[in-house]
Parts: C-alpha cells; sequence; structure tokens
C-alpha cells in the first residue's frame, strides 16, 4: 500500500512537473492523480486574491481570524499561556461525541497539536497549542457556546 | 491516459476506489504534509467511489454507497476568508448542481445543507487547522446522484437523488462535472464574501417569522426565527428572548 508521505510527494511531482496523470495499483487498491497545470500555483493569491479581498467589505468583529496564532494566544499570565477562541462557536472537547477528549487536565501537548474544536456554521476549527508545555485548565464545558477570545486551556510551557 | 476533467481545474485530483472516509484520508495527507519542512501542497480533491465510514456533523454518518458523489477538497487557503468557507462551499455546490441539470432549483438549510422539494440531496462539513497568515482547510461534500442511502422511511433525513429529481445522465461524468463546475467556482465565491452572502441567503429556506426548531448538542429549542448575524449565525426569539445560534442542526417537519 502507498504511504501517505509517498502520496504527497506524488502529488508534488505531479503538479510542478505537469506529467498529466498517473495511476498505481498496489495490493488491490487503485489510486488516480490527474495533475493541474495551474496547480502549482497557491489558491488565492496572485492577481485574483489581494484585489477582491481588500475590495471587500471586513469580516465582522467576530469572525476576524487575522493573525490566527495570535488570535488563539493571549500574553503569558503568571507563567501561564491561555488558548482563546478565534471564534463565536460551540467547543467541544472531542473530534465526536463517542471519541475521548482530544487532551485532558495534565497532558504533556506539543506545539501544533490540536487541543479542542470549535464549531460555526458546520465550520470545524481545530484549535492547536501555540507551545508545548503541561494542560493546566480547561475552561468551557464539553458543547458549551463560546465567545471570540474567551479562555479555552491555560498551559504551563515546558 | 485520459484526463478524468476535460476542463483544467485549479487541483490536483485524487481517485480512490474505496475508502473509509475521504476527509479521513485528507487528514492524513494534511498530517503528513505538515510534518513536512514546507507544509504546502498543490489543492487537491479526493473523490472516492465509495466510503466505509463517511462522517457527518457530530456523532452522525453519512452513508456512502456507490452512486453518490463523495470529496474532500484540501487547500491551504488565507485565514481572511475562513470565516466565508461555510457559505462559499455551498453556494459553490449549489451552482455546480444546477448547471448539471438545468431547471433544478437547489435550496439550502442552514447552514449549507443542499435540499431539492424539501428533501435533503447532499451536505458538507468544513474544517481548518493550522495558525499564521494560512491554514488548512479541508471540506467534505456528499451528494445523491445516482440513488439514495437505504434509510428508515421516517428518517428525518429523507434524502433526494439526482436522479430523483429526473436526471438521467451517467454517474461517472456527473462526478467529474459537478467537482469541476465546483473548483471553478470556489475561488471566486471565497474572494467575494459579500456577494457569496447574497446568493446564500436567497437560496436558503427560511424566511423571517418562521417557527423553527433547532438541536443543539442535546436540546432541542424552540422560536421564532428572525434573521443572520452578520456572521451569518441563527437569529432566534425564544420566549422573548432574543438567542444567537452559532452551531446546530435545523429541524425539518416531515410532512404527513
Amino acid at each position: 500500500m502507498l504511504k501517505l508521505e509517498e502520496l504527497c510527494q506524488l502529488i508534488r511531482v505531479v503538479a510542478e512537473y505537469k506529467v498529466g496523470s498517473v495511476e498505481i495499483e498496489q495490493e488491490g487498491v487503485r489510486i488516480r492523480i490527474d495533475g493541474s497545470p495551474v496547480a502549482a500555483t497557491p489558491l488565492l493569491t496572485g492577481s485574483l486574491a489581494p484585489a477582491s479581498l481588500v475590495s471587500a467589505p471586513a469580516p465582522p468583529p467576530g469572525q476576524v481570524l487575522e493573525g490566527r496564532s495570535e488570535a488563539t494566544r493571549e500574553a503569558d499570565e503568571g507563567g501561564l499561556v491561555f488558548v482563546t477562541s478565534p471564534i463565536v462557536g460551540t467547543f467541544y472537547r472531542a473530534p465526536n461525541p463517542e471519541a475521548a477528549p482530544f487532551v485532558e487536565v495534565g497532558a504533556l501537548v506539543r506545539k501544533g497539536q490540536v487541543l479542542c474544536i470549535v464549531e460555526a456554521m458546520k465550520l470545524m476549527n481545530e484549535i492547536e497549542s501555540d507551545v508545548a508545555g503541561t494542560v493546566v485548565k480547561v475552561f468551557p464545558d464539553n458543547a458549551q457556546a463560546v465567545e471570540f477570545g474567551q479562555r479555552l486551556f491555560a498551559i504551563r510551557p515546558a | 491516459m485520459r484526463r478524468l476533467v476535460e476542463l483544467a481545474p485549479r487541483a490536483n485530483l485524487v481517485w480512490l476506489d474505496a475508502v473509509d472516509s475521504t476527509n479521513d484520508w485528507a487528514d492524513r495527507i494534511m498530517a503528513a504534509a505538515l510534518a513536512d519542512d514546507d507544509p504546502r501542497l498543490p489543492p487537491t480533491v479526493l473523490v472516492a467511489a465509495a466510503q466505509a465510514a463517511g462522517h457527518g456533523r457530530g456523532s452522525h454518518w453519512w452513508a456512502s454507497p456507490a452512486g453518490g458523489l463523495y470529496v474532500t477538497w484540501l487547500a491551504w487557503l488565507p485565514v481572511e476568508v475562513l470565516p466565508g468557507l461555510p457559505l462559499a462551499v455551498s453556494v459553490a455546490c449549489a451552482e455546480a448542481v444546477e448547471a448539471l441539470v438545468p431547471g433544478l432549483a437547489v435550496k439550502l438549510k442552514w447552514p449549507n445543507d443542499l435540499f431539492v422539494d424539501g428533501r435533503k440531496l447532499g451536505g458538507m462539513l468544513c474544517h481548518v487547522r493550522g495558525g499564521g497568515e494560512q491554514c488548512w482547510a479541508r471540506v467534505g461534500v456528499g451528494i445523491n446522484i445516482a440513488g439514495t442511502p437505504a434509510l428508515a422511511p421516517d428518517d428525518p433525513a429523507r434524502p433526494i437523488s439526482l436522479a430523483g429529481c429526473g436526471w438521467d445522465g451517467q454517474l461517472e461524468p456527473a462526478i467529474w462535472a459537478l467537482v469541476s463546475s465546483f473548483l471553478g467556482r470556489i475561488e471566486a465565491a471565497l474572494a467575494e464574501p459579500a456577494r457569496t452572502r447574497e446568493r446564500w441567503q436567497s437560496r436558503l429556506l427560511h424566511q423571517p417569522g418562521d417557527t423553527m426548531r433547532v438541536r443543539i448538542d442535546d436540546a432541542v429549542v424552540e422560536g421564532r426565527f428572525v434573521g443572520f448575524s452578520a456572521e451569518g449565525h441563527l437569529l432566534l426569539e425564544v420566549e422573548g428572548r432574543n438567542q444567537r445560534v452559532a452551531a446546530g442542526e435545523v429541524l425539518i417537519r416531515l410532512e404527513s
């Protein structure tokens, strides 16, 4: 079976070298990649995005996600780092109601690890930790409505 | 080798005969990419003929027999466009369906379920992850094309398929036409949030003054639908007080 890293590499190669299509069959599993001639261009950059985005109305205050990493992290307070909600939404501690929480109090987390989901409009924001450390406190209850900037987790940096 | 679509799409297309879930695959690919020195990947669409474990919202599953469209669009997006992502995706999908089946009127149940004649044609779920100026977004979309999943007669999902709407085309060309059409529309829909918001709102089933029941986690809230917030959240009047709903499931009454 093709490894995921190999699949990522194939996607990049198909795009960058414009090889058209690749079809691989291994152990009964068939994967076909059809490359795009423009796929190496980052989406929504270049001539389309900046002009359109600048002319668009500013997002409402509760929805401003600019500088997402800053929006999800407050300044240190007593050595703790607070992860805050980047949007108005509903806080979930687990990927679905039957699953175990992403993290528990006392857990060691690494930078980039997903701590929770904040949902709005069927958009699941997977909130990551900006620091490696220990989870000291989880502020909201599961399925609680949270506001923009509300504290979600306190983390003591390693 | 023939191309999967005639139009050059702004994404690589990865076809998988059968998977657990295209969203799970996208999640794994995203994790593998994030572990790289350069986490970016070209925009990529994963398409499956069938899914063994398709996801819906929360604990819901998405029945995914052969005969439907099951795709996940995986893209590295600027954070500014994320608030408009659920609206843009629903508008792009609705327009793609109407382009395939002329004369069909696709409506939306808040926030972005695809409905035709009061029945569910499809749905979508967006996930975003990452920090800084750009984020990973993975958008899963399911649309009933040739048939509907076998559900209980009283299942509130009340699915309908394009075939049930009178469409009589072939499945695989329809899948590629929908994917290609979606890719051709989504960037503009994201780049023009005000216009997209208007197009989204014009398709919604709900009218101010309607009585609305919404499942929020384990509870069901009933109120009078007032309108939408700037973000597109539901505004309800419940027992004389205004309530904003960012996440929940609008319950559609079964017709007798």
